[in-house]
C-alpha cells in the first residue's frame, strides 16, 4: 500500500512539473534551421521551437507532409522569410487552421521584414522564368541580415508573450553584440559601434574607409577582426556559385561571383550558358566553385573536375552538417571551407 | 562554331554515340518482347538502389552505391523473369509498369527519410548529359561493350525468345533463365546510362531507332545499321540545335527524336501508299487540323488570360503585389553624403551650418558638418566639437573630434574617446571651461 502511494506521488509530482514546464514554453515552428537556431537563441528557455525544412533540404522544394500541418495547428508563433522562398507555407498555414499565425496576425513573423534586399527585379514580368520578383531572398547569407531577422522574431515573441519581452529583448541585444563582435571583431566594434559598421559594410565602404582612416595614431583596419578580417584575402576574388544562393555573402565579404552553374533550379543549363561559364572561369581564373550541399554532390564535384576548379559543398542552413549546430558555426563553416578552397584553387 | 563549342559539345556526343550503338540493338528486342517501359522500371529500380544506399550514408557517387544499384537491377531483372508466364492473362506491361510505380513511390519514401535528396530524384529524369566526362563514357563503352558480345556470343537463343518465345518454350530452353540474363545485362546498360543521360533520353534512344527500322525493314542487320546511323544523326541534329538555340541539351535531343521518328513514318506513309496524292492530301489536312486545334488552345490561352484579369483587377497578379511590396519599401528621401560634400564645399554660411547640424542625424555627417564649422568659425566649431565629445555614441568620431580640438588646445584634457560620455565628465567639463576662457570674451 505505501509503495503504491509513493510511485503515485512520484507519478503525480512528475506529471505536474511536466506540465508545468508545458504550459510555460512557447511552440515555435519556423520554416529554416536557421531562423529556428535564432528563435531559440532569443527565446532561450521560454520557447520550444521547431524547424520544417531540414538544415540539408532545399527550401523551394518541400513535400507536404500531415506532421506539418499538426505541428502548425500547436504554434504559437510561426517564422517564415516572407518572400517567395517558401512557396508552400501559406497553404500549410491553411491546413493548419490555426488562425494565430495567419500572416498579418500577432502570431506571424516574416524574417526577411526590413532587410535591405538585393537583386531586386527591375521589370516585374515572370519572362525571364522563375525570378524572385521581390529580390533574392536567400537572405541567411549575410550575418548582418540576421540581427534584423533576430529583431523580427523577438518582436514576434514579444507579441505572443509580453510578460517576457524584457527577456527577449536583452538575448536579442546580446546576440546583436555577438555577430557584430564576430562580424568585425571586438576591438572594432568598440571603436566604431556595430551599427556604423554594418552600414558601411553592407554599402561596400567598409574597407576604404577603415584603410583611409585613423584612430590613435594606428590605422582603423589594424583594429579589423572577425569573419571580416578572415576573409581580407579573398577579397575581389572571383568565384562561381551552383545557385544563386550567395548573392548576400558575396556582397558583404566583397566576392565576385562570375557565373552559376544551373541558374533555374531544376533545369540543365543550355550549352550556350555552359559555354559562357567555362569562358568566364577560365578568363576571370575563377576556379572555386560554392554549392549548397542539396545539390547533387557527385555533379559538382564532376563539373568542378572538368573546369579544373575546387568544388566548395557547404550547408546553407543550421543543421546541414552535424557539426554545425548554430549560426555562428554555419558562417565560420563557410569561411573556413572557402578559405581552403581559394588557397587550394593557387596551389593546384 | 568555336572551339569552345566543341569542346563542350564534343563529349556530349560522344556518349550519345555510345548509347545509340547498345540501345539501338536492346530496343529491338524491348519492341519484340513489348517490353517498352522495362528501361524506365529497371532505371527506377537502380535509382531506388542507390537511394537505399543514401539511407546508409554512402554517397551516390561511390562505388558502394553503385553495388547497390547494381544488386537492386538484379532483383528486378528476377522479378521480370519470373512475371514472364507462358500462356499469360495479365499482360508483362502491366507487372512492369507497377513495379516501376512502386519503385518510385518507394523512392520517394526512403528519400523522406534520408538526408536530403529529392534533387536526386529529380536529376533522375533530366540527366546531365553536358557534363558528362571522358572517364565516364570510357567505362560505359567498355560495360557496353562486354554486354554486346555477350549478346552476340547467344545471339541466337536471345533473338528466338525475342522473335517467337513459343518456338523456344518447344524446343525445350530454359526461357526463363534466358530471360533473367537478358534483364540482368540490360540492366547493367540502364544503369549506366540513366545515370548520365537521364530516363527521357535513354528511353527514346531505346525506342525511336528500334520503332523506325522494324517500319523500314525485317532484317535486323539492317535495322541495326539504320537504328545506328538514325542515332548518330539525331544526336549531332539535335545537339546543334540544343547549342545554336540555346537550349537544355538532354530534352532537346528528345524532341529531335520524336520529329525525326514522326518525319520518318510520314515519308513511309507516302512511300507506300498506292495513290500518293490521296496520302500526301491526307497528311496536308491531318496537319491543318493540328493547325486549328493549336489555335484553339492559344485563343482559349488568351481567353482565360484576360478574364482573370477582369475577375480580380487588383490583384489579378503576383506581380502587382511584389510593386506594392517594392513601394512601400521605398526609403524616405534623406541627405545623401554627395549631398552634403557639394554643400560643404560650396561657401555655407555658418549659420546654416549651425542649423543644419541640428536637423542632420547621421552622426558621420554631423561630424562633417562641425568640421566644416571649425574651418569656417573656430568659436561655434569648437563648441560643437566639444558637444560631441559628449554626446556621441561612435568612439571614433569622438577621438576625431579630440584631434581636432588638440589643435587649438595643448591639453586633452584627460579625455579617454574609448569611454563613454559620462565617464569622461571631468575631461568634458574641463574642455567646457576651456572654451569659455578661449572664446567666450570674443
Amino acid at each position: 500500500m505505501k509503495k503504491i502511494n509513493l510511485g503515485l506521488i512520484v507519478l503525480f509530482g512528475l506529471a505536474l512539473v511536466i506540465s508545468l514546464f508545458a504550459a510555460d514554453q512557447i511552440n515555435v515552428v519556423t520554416t529554416l534551421t536557421t531562423y529556428a537556431d535564432i528563435a531559440r537563441q532569443i527565446g532561450g528557455d521560454k520557447v520550444e521551437v521547431k524547424a520544417i525544412v531540414a538544415g540539408d533540404q532545399d527550401a523551394h522544394f518541400v513535400k507536404p507532409k500531415p506532421s506539418y500541418a499538426v505541428l502548425l495547428s500547436k504554434a504559437d508563433l510561426f517564422v517564415e522569410t516572407g518572400l517567395d522562398l517558401e512557396l508552400w507555407a501559406p497553404t500549410l498555414i491553411d491546413k493548419s487552421g490555426n488562425p494565430r499565425i495567419r500572416s498579418g496576425q500577432p502570431g506571424y513573423v516574416a524574417a526577411a521584414d526590413g532587410v535591405k534586399l538585393l537583386e531586386v527585379p527591375s521589370s516585374l514580368d515572370r519572362s525571364q522564368g522563375d525570378v524572385h520578383i521581390y529580390g533574392n531572398p536567400h537572405i541567411t547569407t549575410s550575418p548582418l541580415n540576421m540581427k534584423v531577422v533576430a529583431q523580427n522574431i523577438s518582436i514576434g515573441l514579444s507579441n505572443v508573450s509580453p510578460e517576457n519581452a524584457d527577456y527577449f529583448q536583452t538575448r536579442l541585444e546580446e546576440f546583436q553584440d555577438k555577430i557584430d563582435e564576430k562580424m568585425f571583431g571586438g576591438q572594432l566594434v568598440q571603436i566604431l559601434g556595430g551599427e556604423t559598421l554594418g552600414q558601411l559594410a553592407q554599402s561596400g565602404k567598409l574597407i576604404p574607409f577603415l584603410n583611409s582612416q585613423t584612430f590613435q595614431g594606428k590605422k582603423l583596419s589594424e583594429y579589423l577582426g572577425g569573419w571580416m578580417a578572415d576573409m581580407l584575402p579573398l577579397r575581389g576574388k572571383k568565384l562561381v556559385t551552383y545557385h544563386k544562393n550567395w548573392i548576400y555573402f558575396e556582397n558583404l565579404f566583397g566576392l565576385e561571383i562570375v557565373g552559376h552553374v544551373e541558374p533555374k533550379p531544376g533545369i540543365p543549363p543550355s550549352p550556350k550558358h555552359v559555354e559562357e561559364l567555362i569562358q568566364k572561369i577560365r578568363r576571370d581564373d575563377a576556379r572555386v566553385i560554392l554549392a549548397a550541399n542539396y545539390f547533387d554532390e557527385r555533379k559538382v564535384r564532376e563539373i568542378a573536375q572538368k573546369v579544373k576548379g575546387v568544388a566548395v559543398i557547404v550547408p546553407l542552413a543550421v543543421g546541414g552538417v552535424p557539426e554545425v549546430q548554430n549560426y555562428f558555426q554555419l558562417v565560420d563553416y563557410w569561411i573556413s571551407h572557402l578559405i581552403a578552397a581559394f588557397s587550394q584553387a593557387a596551389s593546384s | 562554331m568555336n572551339v569552345n563549342m566543341i569542346e563542350i559539345m564534343l563529349p556530349a556526343f560522344a556518349e550519345c554515340l555510345v548509347l545509340v550503338g547498345i540501345h539501338s540493338y536492346l530496343g529491338i528486342h524491348v519492341i519484340k518482347r513489348k517490353v517498352i517501359f522495362v528501361d524506365l522500371a529497371l532505371a527506377q529500380i537502380a535509382a531506388l538502389g542507390s537511394t537505399f544506399a543514401f539511407l546508409f550514408g554512402i554517397d551516390p557517387s561511390s562505388t558502394g552505391a553503385y553495388w547497390f544499384s547494381l544488386g537492386f537491377t538484379i532483383l528486378g531483372a528476377a522479378i521480370f523473369s519470373l512475371s514472364r508466364i507462358r500462356h499469360e492473362k495479365i499482360p508483362q506491361e502491366a507487372v512492369i509498369g507497377l513495379v516501376y510505380a512502386l519503385a518510385a513511390a518507394v523512392a520517394i519514401l526512403v528519400v523522406d527519410r534520408a538526408p536530403h535528396g529529392a534533387e536526386h530524384i529529380k536529376e533522375i529524369m533530366t540527366g546531365s548529359i553536358l557534363w558528362v566526362q571522358w572517364k565516364t563514357i570510357a567505362t560505359a563503352a567498355a560495360v557496353y561493350a562486354v554486354v554486346g558480345a555477350f549478346h552476340f556470343a547467344f545471339r541466337d537463343k536471345f533473338l528466338l525468345i525475342s522473335n517467337n518465345p513459343e518456338i523456344a518454350y518447344r524446343k525445350g530452353i530454359n526461357v526463363r533463365l534466358w530471360d533473367f540474363l537478358f534483364y540482368v545485362s540490360f540492366g547493367f546498360v540502364i544503369t549506366h546510362s540513366v545515370s548520365t543521360a537521364g530516363v527521357l533520353l535513354v528511353f527514346v534512344f531505346l525506342v525511336v531507332p528500334a520503332i523506325a527500322t522494324i517500319m523500314i525493314t525485317d532484317k535486323l542487320w539492317l535495322q541495326l545499321v539504320l537504328g545506328w546511323g538514325m542515332g548518330t544523326l539525331v544526336s549531332m541534329l539535335g545537339l546543334y540545335v540544343s547549342y545554336a538555340a540555346d537550349l537544355p541539351s538532354g530534352p532537346t535531343v528528345v524532341a529531335t527524336y520524336g520529329l525525326v521518328l514522326m518525319t520518318t513514318t510520314l515519308g513511309l506513309y507516302v512511300f507506300r501508299a498506292k495513290r500518293k496524292i490521296i496520302a500526301l492530301r491526307n497528311i496536308s489536312l491531318g496537319m491543318a487540323v493540328f493547325i486549328v486545334i493549336l489555335g484553339i488552345f492559344w485563343s482559349g490561352g488568351t481567353f482565360f488570360k484576360r478574364q482573370q484579369l477582369n475577375e480580380h483587377p487588383l490583384e489579378a497578379t503576383v506581380e502587382s503585389h511584389a510593386k506594392e511590396f517594392h513601394e512601400e519599401n521605398a526609403n524616405a528621401a534623406e541627405l545623401t553624403d554627395d549631398q552634403l560634400q557639394q554643400l560643404l564645399n560650396g561657401k555655407p554660411l555658418a549659420g546654416q551650418l549651425i542649423n543644419l547640424y541640428q536637423t542632420v542625424e547621421n552622426p558621420f555627417q554631423r561630424f562633417e558638418i562641425a568640421h566644416r564649422l571649425f574651418d569656417l568659425d573656430q568659436k561655434s566649431g569648437s563648441k560643437y566639437l566639444i558637444d560631441y565629445l559628449e554626446n556621441c555614441q561612435i568612439p571614433f568620431l569622438r577621438q576625431k573630434a579630440l584631434d581636432i580640438l588638440a589643435l587649438v588646445s595643448d591639453s586633452d584634457f584627460g579625455y579617454d574617446a574609448l569611454k563613454p560620455g559620462p565617464q569622461n565628465q571631468q575631461a568634458i567639463a574641463n574642455w567646457q571651461n576651456w572654451w569659455k576662457k578661449k572664446y567666450e570674451n570674443q
